[in-house]
């Protein structure tokens, strides 16, 4: 049987409906509330931050470490218990805490609103008006704590597998409802979803760890995990944990290699295949030594094509809004169910991978098998994203639909993430010093000698002319036109001098 | 210093030339690494050059108007800018430009020969050293205050929490930056931020600690979009003072040389640097700048005759106030640009620390 995640703003009625569930079965159900006490009890300040959210008194940016702390413990939790067997869980938005794990099913539930007020007057002893009021202030109180905590929005369908409304039916149907997904194969456990649970768990053990421990613990770390391997990225800023990350993480078991990479941010790198020797490597390695970024690795699969196992393959990406589909590797299965090598790292992302950890810019890897959606699933949201990548991708197309394919995945990726998403190919003209870099270089600053040239020797009869001496209303107007107009221009041409001056000299 | 075209514009030489570039290069330096647009440093430093304050602050904001454009156009591929959001200060914040330039331009007015400008100059260096003194006492008292890193670092929070208790209807969302916020608050923040920016070219010092802690936004949608606000309100600002014919071109394009330099400069610092550092050495500039200002504000006293001061000591002030800025606005670029070098150095250093700390496969 999977995990059930059970997400909705009314505790009681996810509490009913967790119990209710967990009955049937015949496994134990765990709220948040009990995780989050425990997490209390091992020193990270909960209510604290909760206050500082709902008052809006602490840039989120500083709250990020005791985030990232609480989330691991959570996740860690949450694992622990599922490693032991099936469990229902239930919170505000838990939903997005195993995110691309397959044996879970997400649950939104949707409280009766009648029922929920009635409660809210029966317990405070309160007018209706109030009971709404009260209900509006608390629903919009978990709306900010889930948009720090996840940074969704918890009405967000998409995020789930399956939404109730339980205005219109009861908890014991509903809990019928889940139960009968819950039997459904694609919600079965497999080594891939499995998989996919250990690394989660391993990196949130991880960033425990290190979250508790004295020579790290005020350190703003991201920890990932892939097969085994952890991955802790720490900010130029925090240099000095740099030595103590390895040491503390050498007593967390269950892990096959540790990594720790100085990065103010990634660049996600998305393709089918990584070659190291290959140019796009080689610009991808030159633009994150420039920005001081790591290089973190999504290998994309194309999505399963047998239509008798898996929904349709789409044929182009899904509309803005539409739900994102499970990845392939939840619901086909085929791949899941052995050791197949396109879910392990294969010769050349190994290579690229061992490349980047010996140039020190190592920022993770995954795996998926997708399109688009399965992108933005992959994007960590405790992560920074400098840039994102297209690299080779639609391997198996001709080279024409291959380009075209690419083009519509950077388009549909530029929509709905907030890093730049640019193609491989675009690489060099972008971020890079190469001699077309160099014409414009010569351009740019051609046309500002010519500009500063020219002001510095009309210096009088410029002033008489931006001073409004020369005449009337019609040149002061003239005069305000062509100043607006020569400004920004200057700005924009020596700007872009400069920039590409410093990038020549690697200095970004 | 030799004026031109009735008193209004300085005359430029080399010295003169090297001095407005060099004032932009380390007003770019503490414009990257503080955040905000440099003009308390460069609108002061020109006026010490003899520079009419009136000319500085349209000069300086309309360097600042093209600087925002390119800022702001980087910020906005990264989807820090929330344009909507940005609106919404700007139908304020027009108000309160509007506003600075016409006390300007009328304070401007006032005088006659020697005493040209004085008004308008008083003004500014008055509104300068108030504000400014607060901003710098309030980033220090904090830095001292606080514990360490974390949440504990911020500014205060007494105003965030005292318009957190207020309800002012109607809310509107904002949905690049995620935020619900009163309109009321909104055009009183728009207000504020306009009449400064008009006023000494400094209205981000109170546009993005809004935005952070009275809206709750992240800090890089912040800072985006006040650069975005900035782009608009600079052009705002611009276009009225060359309607009002105090825009020195040519001190706008010298500003640009060295400005569009140091702020890449003191961007990366930011990345490099601990935030206390970056916040003690920020209130420490700007409290320097604001003496520094404060030493000529006698001089403008004597020039409106509300003080009877002998007229030689005029060259003391200047030149006091002239030294004291350059020297804080030099130390405080030395001590960035020196922490850019360490930190460069110590990155190198942990590249191969990293290498090293790599733990091989271990046994599960």
């Amino acid at each position: 049987m999977p995990i059930v995640i059970i997400s909705s703003p009314d505790e009681e009625t996810r509490r009913l409906l967790a119990q209710n569930l967990a009955r049937k079965m015949a496994c134990p159900s765990v709220s948040r509330e009990e995780v989050v006490e425990q997490a209390t009890e091992a020193g990270i300040p909960v209510a604290k931050m909760e206050m500082a959210v709902l008052k809006r008194s602490t840039p989120r940016e500083r709250l990020a470490r005791h985030k990232a702390r609480l989330m691991a413990f959570i996740t860690a939790s949450v694992c622990q218990r599922a490693s032991q067997g099936d469990m229902v869980y239930h919170g505000r938005a838990c939903h997005m805490l195993l995110k691309r794990v397959g044996h879970v099913i997400r649950v939104q539930v949707v409280p009766d609103p009648e029922v929920r007020l009635q409660r809210v007057i029966r317990d405070m002893k309160v007018t209706r008006e109030k009971a709404e009021g009260y209900i509006k202030a608390l629903d919009s109180d978990i709306a900010a704590w889930v948009s720090f905590a996840h940074g969704v929005e918890a009405s967000n369908s998409s995020h789930y597998d399956l939404t109730i409304n339980l205005e219109h039916m009861s908890l014991e149907s509903a809990s019928a409802v889940i139960y009968q997904m819950a039997l459904m194969p694609e919600f079965q456990r497999t080594i891939a979803s499995d998989r996919a649970m250990n690394d989660l768990w391993l990196a949130a053990q991880a960033r425990d760890l290190l979250g508790r421990d004295e020579r790290t613990g005020a350190a703003d770390l991201n920890v990932t995990a892939t097969e085994g391997r952890v991955t802790v990225t720490y900010m130029p800023s925090q240099g000095k944990f740099a030595e103590a990350i390895p040491v503390v993480l050498a007593s967390l078991s269950g892990a096959r290699e540790i990594v720790s990479t100085m990065a103010s941010s990634n660049i996600l790198w998305v393709a089918e295949a990584f070659d190291p020797r290959s140019q796009t490597f080689t610009e991808i390695l030159d633009v994150a030594q420039r920005w001081g970024a790591g290089v973190e690795m999504l290998r994309l699969l194309p999505p399963a094509a047998d239509p008798a196992q898996c929904p349709p393959a789409q044929a182009s990406l899904p509309e803005e809004g539409a739900p994102i589909p499970k990845s392939q590797d939840q619901t086909c299965g085929i791949e899941d169910d052995s050791e197949a090598p396109a879910a392990s790292l294969d010769t050349d992302l190994a290579g690229a991978r061992e490349e980047l950890i010996h140039r020190g810019r190592f920022g993770g890897s995954q795996v998926a098998r997708g399109l688009g959606p399965e992108v933005v699933q992959a994007l960590n949201p405790n992560q920074e994203y400098a840039l994102v990548v297209i690299g080779d991708l639609f391997q198996s197309k001709e080279p024409s639909v291959r380009t075209r394919l690419t083009r519509e995945m950077a388009g549909y990726l530029s929509e709905r993430i907030k890093p730049p998403v640019i193609t491989g190919d675009t690489l060099q003209d972008k971020f890079l010093f190469g001699k077309r870099q160099m014409g414009r270089l010569g351009l740019l600053l051609a046309s500002v000698v010519v500009i500063y040239v020219l002001t510095m020797t009309n210096q009088e009869p410029l002033l008489r002319f931006f001073g409004g001496h020369d005449g009337g209303t019609f040149m002061r107007v003239l005069a305000v036109l062509v100043l607006a107009m020569v400004v920004p221009a200057v700005a924009y041409l020596y700007g872009g001098a400069t920039g590409l001056i410093l990038k020549w000299l690697k200095f970004e | 210093m030799e004026s031109m075209l009735g008193d209004i514009f300085i005359h430029v030489d080399l010295a003169t030339t090297l001095q407005v570039v060099l004032i932009g290069f380390i007003g770019g330096i503490l414009s990257g690494f503080i955040g905000s647009g440099g003009a308390f440093f460069m609108t002061p430093g020109m006026m010490n050059l003899g520079v009419q304050g009136v000319v500085a602050v349209a000069s300086n904001i309309a360097h600042k108007f093209g600087k925002a454009m390119v800022g702001s156009h980087s910020h906005g591929k990264m989807g820090n800018v929330d344009k909507k959001l940005a609106m919404f200060l700007l139908g304020t914040a027009a108000v309160g430009i509007r506003l600075a330039v016409w006390i300007n331009s009328l304070l401007f007015s006032e005088g006659e020969g020697a005493s040209k400008g004085a008004g308008s100059n008083l003004y500014i260096s008055l509104v300068f050293v108030g504000i400014l003194t607060a901003v710098a006492i309030s980033m220090i008292k904090d830095v001292m205050g606080s514990s360490g890193e974390g949440e504990g670092a911020g500014p205060s929070r007494k105003i965030a929490d005292f318009m957190g208790r207020i309800y002012l209807p109607p809310f509107i969302y904002f949905k690049v930056a995620d935020v619900r916020v009163s309109l009321w608050v909104l055009l009183v923040v728009g207000l504020a931020t306009g009449y400064l920016a008009g006023t000494i070219g400094v209205g981000g010092f109170i546009g993005v600690p809004a935005m952070i802690y009275v809206f709750g936004i992240p800090t890089a949608v912040a800072a985006g979009t006040e650069l975005y606000l900035a782009m608009w309100m600079g052009a705002f600002g611009a276009l009225n003072y060359a309607w009002a014919g105090f825009v020195d071109i040519r001190l706008t394009l010298l500003l640009y040389l060295g400005s569009l330099i140091g702020v890449h400069l003191g961007t990366y610092g930011v990345k490099v640097v601990n935030e206390r550092y970056i916040r003690m050495v920020t209130g420490l500039i700007i409290l320097l700048c604001v003496f520094s200002r404060a030493i000529a504000i006698p001089m403008y006293l004597r020039q409106l005759g509300l003080a009877d001061l002998n007229p030689a000591w005029d060259a003391y002030f200047q030149g006091g106030s002239k030294i004291l800025l350059f020297a804080s606005g030099i130390a405080g670029s030395v001590l960035i640009l020196y922490q850019v070098g360490r930190a460069y150095r110590q990155r190198r250093r942990i590249k191969s620390t990293m290498a090293v700390g790599r733990v091989p496969a271990q046994v599960s």
